[in-house]
């Protein structure tokens, strides 16, 4: 019996350590390459370890790196990403909460069309968008600003909030509602007093996923954005792909890892929260 | 419960979103559908042109390869990652040690953005310093990898990046999913002498219908909006063998000044979409409500 | 719903009909020069600004795309740069026909732009007669990279007809060494082909191709020029999909490819190899007397406010000042488009071209042509390059689009 329990065991570790080694392998080699210096990088394997070790590719990314006449690296970015990327995720989740308040709790049946929609909605590209948004933005007379392109990114994280929090506030029981109205409770009075303190386990689903998809976003920043206050993903791109000249991989691997940097920190400090979070019904049926 | 104050106090609440699913999603998408008929090609210009753009799309090889390319990795990738998600979960519920370790293993690719997932990619699989040159020089000289190079399996890179990007949190859900079924079942299950393969397989799984369907759509929208990871993984090459819609609709819109065109692509992208997912889930929806 | 849907879409029609061009608060130049022999460039020209009494703002843009990509939307969001470096040609139609651009004839009268450059250049800058760009550079593009220590050590002379130079690659290729480096994007491969096609019909081949000339297609010519390309296929490397320009100009700095043809922006990266003549040539073209050259210039878009279209003349002024193209281009290793310069400002490979120009014909490369002539060159060539399609394919494709 101890033969095959340790025997399934070891087969169980070796399926993981594979798949580990799958999605640890583009990381590494990235990692590696950054930490070489230029030559190296050219001449040697992509998952050799470096021999001359050096960390000036990360000084030099950090705070050196040019994007055509401003040389100060992507420090700078920093900054101008919290900026529009934290309002617009606190708008889109608190939008979406009430939303999937809404919908969950008051079941009106235009409100479920209006899910509907939503959701088919969420299929168009966003490319699509570019155009009239543009001349959206004119008429609100916010193109170009922060503001701008705060908006954009509340109105675009809307369906996915609307769909997490709708989700999950089904599989809160009806009855709480029921006894809150039942009290004398108001429409919004139940909502802050009663739906809300259940909820913090699917606000950090939430905010991880909204988090990183206005982080991560390449298109509206490099097309909205004002360029002396660039989102990071965007400043990355244009240092990294600089069309002439020599290519410098170690900097701008380290250039990309830094930007990534603060979606992977909450990954990994939040994960565990996120796992109880969503196992506290954002996906029960 | 749906008084008619609270029926006010409910539609107040929802007008911001009305006005982004009317004006910001739906607006702009049928704006988009007009210019399809149009004469559209560097700005937008409202001369109706009637289905000109779309015999020209039609007649553009490209775009059928494109088309073709959005099915191969849309099934490649939705099936591939809930698969593999699955998997990964089952795997890791079984787990007495070490899950919080594996789990974050699987789970970071997700926070990295896709051109970095592109790129990273890109250089595992470059055939003269990725993983072709890594084996030939360890000795199988004759051994092949050079995917990314061939016209016929150039659209499968893009699989394996995004499914090495998509995986983690599909396998968080199912994850999620499996805990929180009943220890009563389990513990009812061993009694009968299940095997425990067979547990999951006949009895976890089947109950993780809405996590599925979740599931299903948001990998879904990632598919329409595969842009990012076929741009940096290989630009649509080599030629145009990996082209997807998404980037093709850019291409049109942005890079050659042919507006109409671009926008009967994504026209055409968009209702497939929709024609494909809509059945699922209108169904899913249904079986909720009751 | 429905009227109201119907209602919002009116209006977002009606809004993107009308464009009114409110005034805008930067005064910025949208380009995409980020290396460090074009950041030197732009400096140039900043300087020449900034001491005329302009304010810099700089807007990059990691590639010309999404330069051109911005400004129309930024056009469009009502905030548009004050002007946009781009290749002239095609382009410009674009954007004058979109309304983009600003009428610059009077700050040209006053700067007497017409006396500082040759006509066929000033007609690239104008549309319709009136001035709406400042051409500042013609850049040739049709150089052929050797690395000559690869080719001694291979026992291969410098060819000179193109019977030569396949020689010399089935040479080079017993070697051991990659005959002919290249990337793996459609413009790469395309500019393979302009060399082919010289290689084949020599500029009036070229010509006759970029400006709709079927007869060519007729007579079995553009046949015989997509055969030749795909012979070159054996002599290049495996690594070459998705490879980007400057990677492939690598390949020849590090001593692993004999050949290369690119645009003139790769000559900065030869650096290591020492000086032009010695370890490594620039070529234009060997086996045709021809230049194609692609102008490239400032686009001016339409501006409301005094402030900013007194700020577009300070610049249009400072970039079409002689002395300062003339330093721009050496910066950038390339031409003026300035008649004020001679051959002694030039050295290197520019002072090749300075020196060809008057003895070869000059074409205007395809990307210098409507964007129509480009795509179908690019989109023929990379489906039969990659095997999408095959010759009688490509050659139906080439000669719709063109």
């Amino acid at each position: 019996m101890i033969r095959r329990y340790t025997y399934k065991t070891a087969l169980l570790y070796s399926a993981l350590v594979v798949s580990a080694l799958f999605f640890l392998a583009p990381i590494y080699v990235m990692l590696v390459a950054s930490f070489k210096p230029l030559n190296e990088v050219r001449e040697t394997s992509i998952i050799a370890f470096p021999q001359n070790w050096t960390i000036e590719p990360w000084l030099k990314a950090w705070s050196s790196a040019c994007s055509s006449l401003d040389c100060m690296g992507i420090k700078p970015f920093f900054l101008a990403t919290f900026e529009i990327a934290i309002p617009a995720m606190i708008l889109a989740i608190f939008i979406g909460a009430m939303n999937g308040y809404v919908m969950a709790k008051w079941r009106a049946k235009w409100a479920d069309v209006l899910f509907g929609l939503l959701l088919i909605g969420s299929f168009v590209p966003l490319q699509l968008f570019l155009i009239p948004l543009a001349v959206t933005l004119r008429e609100l007379n916010i193109y170009g600003t922060t503001t701008g392109l705060i908006l954009i990114h509340t109105i675009y994280g809307i369906p996915l909030t609307t769909m997490l929090f709708r989700n999950f506030y089904i599989t809160l029981p009806n009855e709480l509602v029921q006894a809150a109205v039942m009290d004398g409770a108001g429409f919004f009075k139940i909502f802050f007093s009663v739906i809300l303190p259940l909820s913090p386990a699917i606000f950090i689903v939430a905010v991880i996923l909204v988090f990183s998809g206005i982080y991560n976003d390449f298109l509206f920043a490099l097309t909205f954005g004002d360029t002396s206050k660039r989102p990071i993903m965007a400043a990355v791109q244009n240092i990294v792909s600089s069309s002439y000249g020599i290519k410098e991989h170690n900097m701008n691997i380290a250039a990309v890892v830094i930007a990534a940097l603060p979606t992977l920190l909450l990954f990994l400090v939040a994960g565990k929260f996120f796992v109880r979070g969503l196992m506290q019904g954002a996906v029960k049926g | 419960m749906l008084n008619s104050r609270n029926k006010v106090k409910a539609a107040l609440v929802l007008i911001p979103t009305v006005i982004v699913v009317f004006y910001f999603i739906w607006g702009f998408a049928v704006y988009t559908a007009f210019l399809s008929f149009t004469k559209s090609r560097f700005l937008p210009n409202h001369e109706i042109i009637g289905f000109d753009n779309y015999i020209l799309l039609f007649a553009n090889d490209r775009w059928w390869v494109a088309y073709s390319n959005m099915f191969i990795f849309g099934a490649l990738y939705i099936g591939g990652c809930i698969i593999l998600g699955a998997l990964l979960a089952v795997l890791l519920d079984r787990l007495t040690k070490g899950e919080t370790l594996f789990r974050t293993i699987f789970l970071y690719p997700m926070s990295l953005s896709l051109v970095v997932t592109g790129l990273a990619w890109q250089w595992i699989l470059n055939p003269t310093s990725g993983i072709q040159q890594i084996v030939r020089t360890a000795g199988w000289d004759e051994f092949n990898f050079n995917w990314v190079a061939s016209s016929d399996f150039a659209i499968y890179t893009i699989v394996f990046a995004a499914l090495w990007n998509g995986t983690g949190l599909i396998m968080i859900l199912f994850l999620a999913g499996i805990k929180s079924i009943d220890d009563e079942i389990w513990k009812a299950a061993r009694i009968d002498q299940i095997p425990v393969w067979r547990i999951y397989f006949n009895i976890i799984l089947p109950q993780l219908r809405t996590v599925l369907l979740t599931a299903v759509m948001l990998l879904g929208f990632q598919v329409v909006r595969s842009f990012d990871v076929v741009v940096a993984l290989t630009n649509g090459g080599p030629g145009y063998a990996s082209d997807v819609p998404a980037r093709y609709v850019f291409e049109y819109f942005f890079q050659r000044s042919k507006i109409g065109q671009g926008a009967a692509a994504a026209v055409m992208m968009v209702m497939t979409m929709i024609l494909i997912v809509l059945p699922y889930l209108y169904y899913e929806i249904r079986r909720k409500e009751i | 719903m429905m009227k109201f849907k119907k209602i919002l879409t009116a209006t977002a029609m009606v809004l993107s009909m009308a464009m009114p061009l409110p005034a805008f608060a930067d005064t910025d130049v949208s380009h995409n020069w980020n290396a460090d022999n074009e950041a030197e460039t732009m400096r140039i020209f900043r300087e020449k600004y900034e001491s005329l009494g302009g304010v810099w703002k700089d807007t990059a843009f990691p590639d010309t795309q999404e330069s051109i990509t911005s400004a129309k939307t930024r056009f469009i969001g009502g905030n548009p740069p004050m002007a946009i470096q781009s290749a002239l040609g095609g382009t410009l139609q674009d954007f004058a026909e979109g309304g983009l651009l600003q009428n610059m004839d009077a700050v040209a009268k006053a700067n007497n732009w017409a006396a500082n450059v040759s006509d066929s250049i000033a007609a690239v800058g104008q549309y319709d007669g009136h001035w709406v760009a400042a051409p500042v550079f013609v850049d040739v593009i049709n150089w052929m990279y050797t690395n000559n220590e690869v080719l001694a050590a291979a026992g291969v002379e410098a060819p000179n007809t193109w019977t030569e130079f396949k020689a010399a690659l089935a040479a080079l290729k017993s070697a051991g060494y990659t005959g002919l480096a290249i990337g793996g994007s459609d413009w790469q491969e395309a500019i393979l082909f302009d060399h082919v096609i010289l290689g084949v019909g020599g500029a009036e081949l070229y010509d006759a191709m970029m400006t709709g000339d079927k007869s060519v297609f007729d007579n079995g010519q553009v046949r015989t020029a997509l055969e030749e390309i795909m012979s070159l296929a054996e002599y290049t490397d495996d690594g070459k999909a998705g490879r980007s320009w400057n990677d492939t100009n690598t390949l020849m700095v590090t001593g692993k490819a004999g050949f290369f043809f690119m645009g003139p922006w790769a000559a900065g990266g030869y650096g290591d190899l020492g000086d032009e003549g010695g370890n490594w040539s620039c070529r234009l073209t060997p086996w045709a007397s021809a230049l194609t050259v692609v102008p490239d210039g400032f686009q001016f878009i339409a501006v409301k406010s005094d402030a900013d279209k007194a700020a577009q003349a300070l610049f249009a002024a400072a970039v079409m000042d002689p002395a300062t193209q003339i330093a721009a281009a050496q910066a950038k290793g390339t031409l003026p488009a300035t008649n004020q310069a001679s051959a002694s400002d030039f050295s290197g490979c520019p002072a090749k071209a300075v020196d060809a120009m008057a003895e070869s014909t000059s074409v205007t490369h395809w990307n210098g042509h409507a964007s129509d002539v480009g795509s179908a060159i690019k989109d023929s060539i990379t489906a039969l390059w990659n095997g999408q399609m095959d010759i009688d394919a490509a050659l139906e494709k080439m000669r719709a689009g063109l």
